[in-house]
């Protein structure tokens, strides 16, 4: 039992550090709708940032600070390649997420991972304050990180979302036709969208780097899908009428949940090696259960008017 | 002042499908006309608006407004003088954000967007009393997604929208033709109320003869990528659906069923 607490805190610390990517990954998904794929090797690049110059004696949330730079500039290569050299999006976010492999490595010296163990990372500053050990209470230290980050993240994006520029990167999202006679530049709304995501994505990536005490070019392997497999459970959650803040926070909580099942799944048995194929059943289901339950209201509503989507 | 110089656009260049969908049109408009503007399928009458809205390059000729030569000028910078209304209602609103966000996009159009509010209280106080204006209630569901409202409203809202800020160009693409006949009435009774005694200049498409001579103040008749019949003042108000009908047979025009059912 002692032993499945514990597991379930490192999955609910790990939980909360992606809850920064899915963040990250509904804001381009969900707010701008553009599928980039770019987070699966930017997320990778805030660890490697993070872990390089840590490594180096550099400050750790400074080192976050750069990691989130770093990422946006993934961001906004892709968001260059799809809005000036008008490649599609999936195949922009391929494109980059590719190069910034070799990038990576290239960052690391050409190592595949640069480990930092004993060298102070963000933890260390809850260590010092509640007296606690950086190695035997990293979960629970991890958690108090990532509750700040994402408590800061969700404040922040909830107050861009309601200024004039963030209400214009939702109308591009919602409707580009419209956003363009109104006068928005969804070019630019797109470069914004997506420096931010992947800031986030990288923002991620520094704080797991951080939590491991080590990073590794291959950290940010399947990120889209649990950033993604987060954002559908989260909407299962997620009603039109909440408020913005709620929505974001809801999508930590959906990546917390996505974390909670493996540990369970790991727990009762399950071999890690099969976690990947959980991950898609997981996803299938929470993407099927809506519409299931769509279709049983609408039937109930026999003859009544049926939702219009857009 | 609207100015169109020779104007030309052509479509798939080079392929067995080229086509010139826009060939020589001139046209010129004073501050407060109304041009409808009417013609049959593949006529060129959409493509004109979309060269005016910047939404299509231009192969050929210039467009200046009020002596500004805005023929290269980017779509959306374009906007901050071109306001539009979409034949389509899906198209002129942010579905998902509710009415006060969309008017509150729309009162910015042409201004700078940064990062104070998306919409203030007393922008609220002044969409509420616009709305009440409309006689459409839509001043009570302020707060509703738009994606609720019907296709009538859509459009209404669209309107509104359109003229929140004065542009110095509103163009009407077929803006009732996606409407049930009383739905499009009302969109079309709104826009004479807001363009009635307006010192922008109007331009509708429209494929209802009895809309184009009865609306506005000039019109013009299109086949092929060409005018072919203009009129204005007078002329233009004594206009009949059969005078239009022997222009369009003079100028070689195959009428579709569409333009002859609609009168």
């Amino acid at each position: 039992m002692e032993h499945f607490l514990n597991a379930s805190v490192g999955g609910i610390a790990l939980g909360l550090i992606w809850g920064v990517l899915a963040i990250g990954v509904y804001l381009t998904y969900r707010i701008l709708d553009f599928a980039d794929l770019t987070v699966d090797s930017s997320l990778a690049t805030g660890g490697v940032v993070s872990a390089v110059l840590i490594f180096n004696g550099l400050n750790p949330i400074l080192a976050l600070l750069i990691s989130c730079v770093a990422g946006a500039l993934a961001g906004l290569v892709t968001a260059l390649l799809n809005t000036k050299l008008k490649i599609p999006a999936i195949l922009s976010g391929i494109l980059t997420m590719s190069a910034l492999y070799s990038i990576n490595l290239k960052i690391m010296d050409n190592r595949a991972n640069v480990s930092f163990f004993g060298k102070p990372t963000i933890n260390g500053y809850w260590a010092d304050l509640f007296n606690m050990s950086v190695i035997g209470d990293k979960n629970v230290l991890t958690i108090i990180t990532c509750v700040l980050v994402c408590g800061a993240v969700v404040g922040v994006l909830y107050w861009f979302f309601g200024t004039e520029y963030g209400c214009a990167v939702r109308a591009t999202g919602f409707n580009s036709t419209m956003a363009k006679a109104q006068g928005i530049n969804t070019d630019l709304t797109k470069i914004v969208c997506l420096m931010i995501s992947n800031g986030l994505a990288a923002l991620a990536g520094g704080l797991l780097a951080q939590h491991n005490q080590s990073g590794d070019v291959n950290m940010g392997t399947g990120t889209i899908v649990i950033g993604l497999a987060s954002v559908i459970l989260a909407e299962t959650l997620i009603k039109d009428s909440f408020p913005f803040w709620l929505k974001l926070a809801l999508v930590v909580v959906g990546s917390v949940v996505y974390r909670l099942i493996f540990t369970i799944a790991v727990q009762l048995g399950m071999h890690t090696n099969d976690l990947k194929l959980i991950a898609t059943i997981i996803i299938i289901v929470a993407l099927v259960v809506p519409k299931v339950k769509k279709h049983f209201s609408s039937k109930k509503l026999k003859g009544g008017l049926k939702n219009v989507k857009n | 002042m609207l100015k169109i110089e020779n104007l030309t656009k052509m479509f798939n260049v080079g392929e067995t499908t080229e086509k010139i969908a826009l060939n020589n049109v001139c046209l010129n408009l004073e501050e407060g006309d109304f041009l409808t503007i009417i013609g049959g399928n593949g006529a060129g009458k959409s493509t004109l608006l979309n060269c005016i809205s910047g939404v299509l390059s231009v192969d050929e000729g210039k467009i200046l407004l009020d002596g500004q030569d805005i023929t290269n000028l980017a779509e959306y910078k374009r906007a901050s003088y071109v306001s539009r209304v979409f034949q389509n209602p899906l198209d002129g609103t942010a579905g998902g954000m509710n009415i006060e966000e969309n008017l509150a996009l729309a009162h910015r159009r042409g201004k700078k967007r940064g990062l104070g509010w998306g919409i203030t209280k007393q922008e609220r106080q002044l969409f509420h009393k616009l709305l009440s204006e409309t006689g459409l209630g839509l001043e009570n569901l302020m707060a509703q997604k738009v994606s609720t409202l019907s296709g009538g409203q859509r459009q209404s809202l669209a309107l509104v929208m359109a003229v929140l800020v004065q542009p110095k160009i509103l163009l009407l693409d077929e803006h009732t033709a996606a409407l049930d006949p009383k739905t499009a009435k009302t969109v079309l009774e709104l826009t004479e109320k807001f363009t009635k005694n307006s010192k922008f200049i109007t331009i509708m498409v429209t494929h209802n003869m009895n809309d184009a001579i009865k609306f506005g103040n000039k019109l013009l008749m299109m086949n092929q990528g060409y005018v072919v019949f203009q009129a204005s003042g007078e002329e233009k108000a004594n206009l009949k659906v059969a005078d239009l009908i022997s222009k369009f047979s003079q100028a070689g025009a195959v009428l579709n069923d569409r333009i002859l059912l609609n009168n």
